[in-house]
Parts: C-alpha cells; structure tokens; sequence
C-alpha cells in the first residue's frame, strides 16, 4: 500500500513523513548520510576521489596540462572546474548537452574554489610568463540520489588534497622547459565542507539534512552552505521559491558547523 | 600573495600534456621475455565484479581490471511504440575526461561513437530482444580509467552484459570481451594501455563462452593465418568467466 502512495502521490509521501518528525529512509530531519571518501585510486588522473554519501556517488579527477600565462595575468594559473550528470545516474536525467543542473553545479565548483581561495595562484605559476598549470577539474556523478552539492565539494576538496604538482625547471639558455618527475604536493590554505539543506513548509519551516532526490524533488527550497574548517563562511546558496527567514538560517548555521566535523575528518584522514 | 594575482577560470587557447622527462617505460619489445606486470603472453589480468552499484537502474555493474574501471549501468526496457516486432538497445560507450594519459574531452567523440556500436553488437546475438516487443534498453557505459583502449572496450561488454543480465534481460548466456594485440610477430592477449602502443593490429573477440559461440570479432591489421590468436583469445574469455559458481557469486 505505502509504495503505491510513493509511487502515486510522491510529494504527499515525502510532506506526511516530515510533518511526523521523520523522513522516507528513517533519518531524523537534521541527521545525514555517512559519507566515505577515497582518494588517489585512479592512476590516469593526477588527482582523483570517490565519495560516498548514502546512494549518492560521485567521482572527481584532475589532469594537469600546461600552457602559457594569459599576458594580463602573467603569475597565475587556470582552473577548470567541470560537472558532469551522465544519463546512467538516475532515470530521470537524459543524455545529450549538459543540462540546466549539470551547468549550475559546474558553476557552484568554480565559485567555491574561487570563494575559498583555497589554491595559491602563484603555486600554478612554477614559471611567471612562460609556463602555468591547467588544472581540468571533472566531477561525474555516477548516482545520483540528492545532495550532490556536498558529494562534489568533498570530492574536489579531496582530490586536491591527493594531487601532486611536477616540479618545473626553464632552461633559459635553450628556451626550454623541462617538466622533471620531481612531484609536489599542492598546499591548500583550508579545507572547505558543504552542507545543503532542504525547506519544506508543512505549517511550521523544517529544514530537511542532505536530502535524497526523493527529498530534493518535493521540498519547497534548497539552502546550500559551504564552511571553512573554522566555521567561517565560505559561500551561501540559496534556490527554490520559498522565503526564509533569518531564524531558519541561523538553525541551518549551526546545524552545518556541527555537521561539517565528520566530513572534515574524513577528509584529513586521507592524508 | 599579491592580491591582485587571481586564479582565472576560463579555459586557455591552448594547453598541451606535461612530458615528464624521466626513465622511458618499456614498451612491449620482441625479444622481451616476460611481460611488465609478470603475466605470460596469454594470460589476462585479474578481474573484480561487483553489480549493484546504481541504485535507480534496472541493472549495473562495476568491473575492475588491474587499473582498468568500467561501470555500466542498464535502463530499461521502457515503452517505446516504434519497436515493433523485437525490442531496440542502444549503448552510450563515455571515456571520463581523466581516464587516460591525455584529457579527453567532454563532448561525444567519433572514437566514443565507434565503440558504442561495436559493444551494441557484441551484445545483440545473446539477447532476445523479441521477447521484448515495443520496448527499448538503453545500457550506459561509463570508463573511469582506461588501461589500455581496445582491452578496456572488452570489458565494456563483459560489464554491460553483467548488468542486463541484472536488469532481467532475457539472454542465451553472459557475453565476455577479450582483446589481443599483435606486435612484433608476438600475440599478447589482455595488454595495458604501455603494450598497446606501436602494435601492429589488435583483435577484439565477444563470445560466449558457457555456448562455445563468437558474439563479434572485431579485427585490425595483418596476422598469419595459422595464428592460434582466436583461441588464446577466446581462452582469455573462458578465464575470465571462470566457473559457474564464481559468476552465482557476483548475483547471489
């Protein structure tokens, strides 16, 4: 009889169980999903991760190029942040040209990095004017059962941490340069951790932790928050159609830097 | 850090690959004795299975081989009122952009559309697809890293015949790749992405080995005709498949 309601009525299935305090997989409205990250397993990208969150998997890689320093920024290097949602991760999504939600989370990437500043520019410029890395990052997700905001800031933070920089000599005798295979490491100045919520208003405002896409799909608003290990602010995202007032946002602060410690941990005992 | 300095974010003209100057690594010779990993000439590497690993689709399987990772993922059969008589299967064949040694990038590549159609017809002779009339499949393949093209195109089809069988998809038998490359005057059957450069053809075999039938061949370049590559091949296959109860593993 319920799998009939849930298939029929989804969105009546999802409200009933938040209004009795719980939701669809048993969780509490403010517990999430564990999450597991891996990193450095796939050899043929310079830096890659995998994480786990619940159903939700997500798989990050970065390859290392290089090229010559744009001339009105002769110190700095690239970064290209790129988010993929193939068709195999959920019924509901074709393939065909990135989607709406494929662009908008290739440009949430790109704004927490920049946001965070987490890299130092110079560190991608071994050689002001003549050579700087491109770094392409990739995220696909290869399941897709909600929240996959957190998923890939955990994954990009990740594989980051994972990727090792050759060292970069100019012989300027020959004009040359010569890539050794002396690896660094990339310092990052932080670490960074997302925690999304979802609102629903069922009388009185619920936020709703790491919604599933069950969730995701019949919940009024979505409010995504990116801290630093601190628990300073790093970016705020707010969409969906519904008002929020400063109380919710506050709850959803705490809630986060409370939150962000298990995947903070997680993400330090990759080192 | 000056302030001033900022990370750009647009893509640059041109950016190329990193030559790493360093020792060469060896490269498949005709006097070498062994190959790089330690394997004899015919044998394959190590194969992992495990299936469900989507949770929304009807069918998927991750199959790792050595470095190699493939993850294929089954959708269907879903209503499709222009299949007439037998039901229709299409298989979308991704490379992710970090899966070889040179980015690949995003957008659908000639090469991704080539393979998508030899791992279509590799699968096409074990399924009944009449069985399903009015109905179509379509089966996602998505390689996470490449260790060697054409033996990664083989494992494409061992993997997404993995997950149509998870999917219910009614099938003669489980359809196993292996691929062989000839270089040198030598065979060398399941070879790595470093054997497979300068090679003077390759072999692509999709049988089923519990029947003892070929599914496809797909050949390139010249070979003697008293090659015994078929059979090393398809004994490649048979490895793979091993006994039934490892294959009841996978599923139970």
């Amino acid at each position: 009889m319920s799998l009939e309601f849930r298939t029929l009525q989804p969105a009546q299935y999802v409200r009933k169980h938040i209004e009795a305090g719980f939701r669809p997989d048993g969780r509490k409205l403010s517990e999430r999903r564990p999450v597991s990250i891996s990193s450095g397993h796939i050899k043929s990208a310079d830096g890659s991760a995998i994480v786990r969150q619940g159903n939700t998997t997500v798989v990050c890689g970065i390859k290392l190029e290089l090229s010559k320093p744009a001339t009105e920024a002769p110190n700095t290097g690239f970064i290209v942040p790129n988010v993929t949602l193939p068709a195999m991760c959920h019924p509901s999504v074709k393939s065909g040209p990135p989607s709406a939600d494929a662009q908008s989370l290739s440009t949430f990437i790109k704004e927490v990095i920049e946001s965070s500043q987490l890299i130092d520019p110079a560190d991608l410029c071994p050689i002001p004017s003549k050579a700087a890395w491109v770094l392409f990052i990739d995220v696909i997700c290869l399941d897709h059962d909600g929240n996959i905001k957190d998923a890939a800031v955990a994954a990009v933070v990740a594989s980051l941490r994972s990727l090792k920089l050759p060292r970069v000599e100019y012989d300027s005798d020959m004009e040359k340069i010569c890539v050794t295979s002396d690896f660094v490491e990339l310092s990052l100045r932080d670490l960074v951790v997302s925690s999304s919520f979802a609102v629903l208003d069922v009388g009185s405002v619920n936020l709703i932790a790491d919604p599933t896409w069950e969730e995701e799909e019949r919940v009024d608003s979505t409010i995504t928050l990116v801290l630093f290990e601190s628990g300073d602010i790093c970016l705020t995202a707010h969409s969906g159609g519904l008002p929020i007032s400063q109380q919710t946002l506050q709850s959803a602060m705490k809630l986060a830097t409370t939150q962000s410690k298990e995947v903070l941990k997680a993400l330090k005992l990759l080192k | 850090m000056q302030a001033s300095a900022s990370l750009s974010f647009t893509r640059p003209n041109r950016s190329v690959k990193p030559l790493i100057e360093g020792p060469l690594q060896g490269i498949l010779a005709p006097n070498n004795p062994k190959r790089l990993d330690g394997r004899a000439f015919e044998n394959v590497r190590e194969l992992y299975v495990q299936t469900r690993i989507v949770h929304e689709s009807s069918g998927s399987c991750y199959l790792q081989s050595a470095n190699a990772k493939v993850i294929a993922s089954v959708d269907g059969p879903r209503p499709n009122r222009y299949a007439y008589e037998r039901g229709d299967i299409t298989c979308d064949f991704r490379f992710a952009p970090f899966s070889a040694a040179t980015r690949r990038s995003t957008r659908r590549s000639g090469e991704e559309r080539e393979y998508s159609s030899m791992v279509t017809q590799a699968l096409l002779p074990s399924l009944h697809l009449d069985k399903i009339p009015k109905s179509s499949i379509d089966v996602y393949i998505s390689v996470i890293e490449a260790d060697g093209t054409i033996a990664c195109v083989a494992s494409a089809i061992t993997a997404a015949s993995i997950a149509l069988c998870e999917a219910g998809i009614e099938m003669d038998g489980l359809t196993v790749g292996c691929s062989a490359v000839r270089a040198g005057g030598r065979i060398c059957v399941d070879c790595t992405g470093v054997e497979e450069k300068n090679v003077e053809g390759y072999l692509l075999l999709a049988s089923m080995p519990r029947l003892k039938k070929v599914c496809n061949i797909v050949h390139v370049g010249p070979w003697e005709a008293d090659d015994v590559t078929h059979v090393s091949v398809m004994e490649g296959c048979v490895g793979w498949f091993g006994t039934d109860t490892r294959m009841t593993w996978v599923f139970g």
